[in-house]
């Protein structure tokens, strides 16, 4: 039985479609009677599909979320008798659960797998459930053969000349070698990169593919999956995933695999042909007789050092040798000290034949987002990880150039587009040196989720990206990784 | 920010934990890696010993220890391994360091013995393109002569990384050199079907015959698909990719490729020959072929029958037959993969 009761997840009004995604951070929802005849009290809980994710609930305080409450459950809230749409809202918050004692959260392995269950506090009884997903990034080598299938499509799509627009061939032009020193080789590569991904991920959580049946396909649930190239990733590397290279370093893939479609448009080469036209060797630059595999074997991330095979930098070395941004992302290199750009990120890309090899050509890989998807979570590792947090951005041990950047004639670590208060090139679309001389592709797409960070995202605002710092909801950039929650505090 | 407080969660304790026991790990290692240097980095130590210790002895962090790895990188008496491990372990520095950065051109250029400096320096200069690109672009003239004279270099990984990077930068030396490979003239400098994927970074005109012979005449399969792939655009190759195409005796990878090759000339032919296959042609050996077929349709097919006027789309199989067909192709005996592709397609009509 309706009861007439209605709940908006991020967005009161009604009017965008694909609103219900919830990650680590406190989202605003409503909750209202339609047609009241007199006041409701209420409680709210759980009640989503078994083996679904679930949610936290926090009581609203002036338009916040009580970040001192979390529950299980909001006991006792009552829904106004009035009709008036405007006034009658009751607000509340929710995110999704996370154990911090196991250090599993409760994430959705299928669209609105999550429910948020309205019951009658005095009879108990169920008046209205209202689907959502728990969407969060998650290691590419434990998806669901559906959540494969999902990622794959979506991409193939972005991939494929759609007439006027063409997203996979824009963000490769994004990043070029005649845009490299913008976005690599000081302190922006992670902010810039954090951006980067996000723009991928947007455009496909806007895919929408009308079937015959006359329903409509959404990709709205589906996130960059991350690479994590410390383990091994023998389920990635398959002919039904990523594929699997032969002899000659060309990429297989089984015939069902969308990839099979798969092109890579490099820069400057009009002729367009058809995949699966992926070069992808299995090699190190360094050893003709290592035959490494990436589905039996970690990657060889070498640091600057000794034999790699023997010197691999580890997840841990990569979090804790350092605590200030700079050496973190950078290193010292005057010291023959490396930082994440370096190893892990360059002995990834290095560490393999084809476009991935180079900076101007990787983003023809697809492997390229989910290698970078992990570069951004160890750094979000870092940022959670890093006694005292790692998230204020006007900090300089969370990032090490405040202010605005200056003018030039090229890309330098003292020009714009590297502090903090810069905005980010190009989707604020400054075609003017010392940035590149290309930036029409627009703004940031739009997510209906959040608001953050707009269409001309500023460098800050990649930083505190689910407001652990700012503990506002208005700054969260709409993105989650799995295994990195965000913390809740207790009164001082 | 201040009026709260923050507990570290047991989650985050355990992963601080498993830090702090790895630390003691990483505690030892550095020790022994201390001692390793020292041995490395003694020339009057035996070379088996000096190599065992190279295996655990890190990158070299301490200026005196820079110092010597440098010495030991530059003297020829050295054994190459050894001096290619020294410059390996102070190789971070080519990240700051002009005239270090210089050297490593240098050594790659040089490509001593069996090329194993040059490699080293290769590798450190692949990373330097990546973090340190503002320094990198000033040696580019160098780094590209380098990586010209290593073309020839006995290290087929030398070379095949060299060849690489330069058809990339469409590099016309290595260009020329690809194609005399794949023409069989002078020596082969590498596999003819990693020569083509190499000159597809940058696909000329005065590759076409060549490409045509190879799939006609073809050293192995793979280098004969690699040339289909790659002769979409020659227009002289319409017929023979049709050909190989509508073969019946021809392996089902070649077909395919020669169907994608086909949809970037003639599309509508390469519909509609896909089209015929699925539907005409019988056998579970071709299972998978249709499979991948139907695959290709579902994002080419309209793109290639869009903005082209009714009268001019060359069709013998009309949707609504082809549809028909499927549901048929779909209740009848068949792989899983190429039923559950049926639906795919039929969804997306
Ligand atoms: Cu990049």
């Amino acid at each position: 039985m309706n009861q007439g009761i209605i709940i908006r997840i991020n967005d009161r009004a009604g009017t965008k479609k694909h609103t219900d995604y919830v990650g680590w951070g406190p989202r605003p929802a409503w909750v209202r009677q339609i047609s009241p005849t007199s006041t409701l009290s209420v409680t709210l809980r759980n009640n989503g599909l078994l083996n679904g994710g679930r949610v936290t609930f926090f009581p609203s305080i002036n338009g916040r979320p009580d970040m001192l409450s979390p529950s299980n459950q909001l006991s006792n809230i009552t829904l106004p008798a009035s009709s008036d749409q405007e006034t009658n809202w009751v607000q509340f918050f929710i995110a999704g659960e996370f154990n911090q004692t196991t250090g599993r959260g409760a994430v959705s392995s299928r669209d609105k797998d999550t429910g948020v269950g309205v019951y009658d506090s005095s009879t108990n009884a169920l008046l209205y459930t209202k689907s959502l997903m728990v969407r969060v990034r998650k290691n590419a080598n434990r998806l669901t053969a559906t959540e494969r299938r999902d990622f794959l499509e979506a991409i193939m799509i972005l991939n494929t000349n759609q007439g006027v627009t063409f997203p996979w061939k824009n963000l490769q032009d994004m990043h070029l070698p005649t845009t490299s020193r913008e976005i690599h080789g000081r302190s922006c590569f992670l902010p810039w990169h954090r951006a980067y991904l996000l723009n991928l991920e947007r455009d496909i959580q806007a895919l929408e593919v009308s079937q015959s049946n006359g329903t409509v396909k959404s990709y709205a649930h589906v996130t960059i999956p991350y690479w994590d190239f410390f383990t091994t990733a023998q389920n990635m590397f398959t002919r039904d995933f990523l594929g699997f290279p032969d002899s000659a370093g060309v990429v297989q893939f089984n015939a069902s695999n969308p990839l099979i479609n798969w092109q890579t448009n490099l820069s400057g080469t009009d002729v367009v042909i058809l995949g699966p036209k992926l070069r992808r060797a299995h090699r190190l630059q360094n050893s003709s007789s290592f035959p490494w595999n990436p589905s039996n074997t970690g990657t060889p991330i070498f640091t600057l050092g000794g034999q790699w095979s023997t010197f691999t930098r580890t997840q841990n070395g990569t979090i804790n040798d350092y605590s200030d941004y700079r050496r973190f992302a950078l290193g010292v290199s005057s010291s023959n000290l490396p930082g994440l750009e370096t190893s892990p990120h360059g002995g990834a890309h290095v560490s393999w034949g084809g476009p991935i090899m180079r900076v101007g050509w990787s983003p023809a890989d697809p492997l390229f987002f989910m290698l970078h998807c992990n570069i951004d979570r160890l750094w979000t590792m870092w940022q959670w990880l890093t006694p005292g947090y790692r998230f204020n951005p006007s900090d300089t041990n969370s990032y090490d150039r405040q202010g605005f950047g200056g003018t030039g004639t090229v890309p330098s670590s003292s020009t714009k587009g590297n502090y903090t208060e810069d905005t980010l090139w190009p989707w604020d679309g400054d075609d003017q040196a010392p940035r590149p001389s290309q930036a029409n592709w627009g703004g940031l797409p739009a997510s209906p989720t959040v608001s953050a960070p707009g269409p001309i995202p500023r460098l800050k605002q990649m930083i505190d990206y689910h407001a652990q710092y700012s503990q506002n909801p208005a700054d969260h950039l709409g993105f989650d990784y799995e295994d990195i929650p965000l913390d809740y505090p207790r009164r001082n | 920010m201040s009026e709260y407080t923050y507990q570290d969660s047991e989650y985050k304790k355990r992963l601080r934990n498993e830090v702090l026991e790895k630390s003691i790990t990483v505690a030892e290692q550095k020790k022994q890696a201390v001692n390793a240097r020292k041995i490395f980095l003694n020339t009057t130590k035996p070379i088996d010993e000096r190599l065992e210790a190279a295996k655990s002895m890190g990158n070299f962090t301490e200026p005196a220890d820079i110092k010597k790895a440098l010495a030991i990188f530059r003297d020829e008496n050295q054994p190459e391994i050894i001096r290619s491990y020294a410059f390996s372990s102070v190789a971070g520095l080519v990240l700051s360091d002009e005239a270090l950065m210089q050297d490593a051109i240098d050594a790659l250029k040089a490509g001593e013995g069996e090329g194993q400096i040059a490699l080293s320096a290769l590798r450190i200069l692949q990373l330097a393109e990546i973090s340190s690109p503002d320094m990198m672009e000033r040696h580019t003239a160098s780094f590209k002569d380098a990586l010209r004279t290593v073309v020839d270099h006995k290290n087929k990984n030398l070379r095949s990384i060299a060849l690489e990077i330069l058809a990339m930068e469409k590099d016309e030396f290595a260009q020329r050199r690809l194609l005399e490979s794949l023409e069989n003239k002078g020596e082969e400098l590498i596999e003819p079907e990693v020569a083509i994927q190499f000159l597809a970074y940058d696909l000329h005109a005065n590759y076409y015959p060549v490409l045509r012979q190879i799939a006609q005449n073809p050293p192995n399969q793979i280098a004969k698909r690699e040339a289909l792939r790659n002769l979409g655009t020659d227009v002289e190759s319409k017929d023979m990719l049709l050909e190989t195409v509508m073969n019946p005796e021809e392996d089902p990878e070649m077909r395919h490729a020669a169907v994608t090759a086909l949809i970037t000339q003639a599309p509508e032919l390469a519909v509609d020959s896909s089209k015929r296959i699925i539907i005409e042609e019988n056998g579970e050996h071709l299972d998978e072929l249709k499979t991948a077929l139907l695959n290709t349709l579902v994002y080419t097919e309209k793109r290639a029958t869009s903005d082209r006027p009714e009268n001019l789309f060359l069709e013998t199989v009309s949707a609504e037959s082809f549809n028909q067909e499927l549901q048929r192709l779909k209740v009848s005996p068949g792989s899983a993969e190429l039923k559950e592709m049926i639906d795919i397609y039929l969804n997306n009509r």
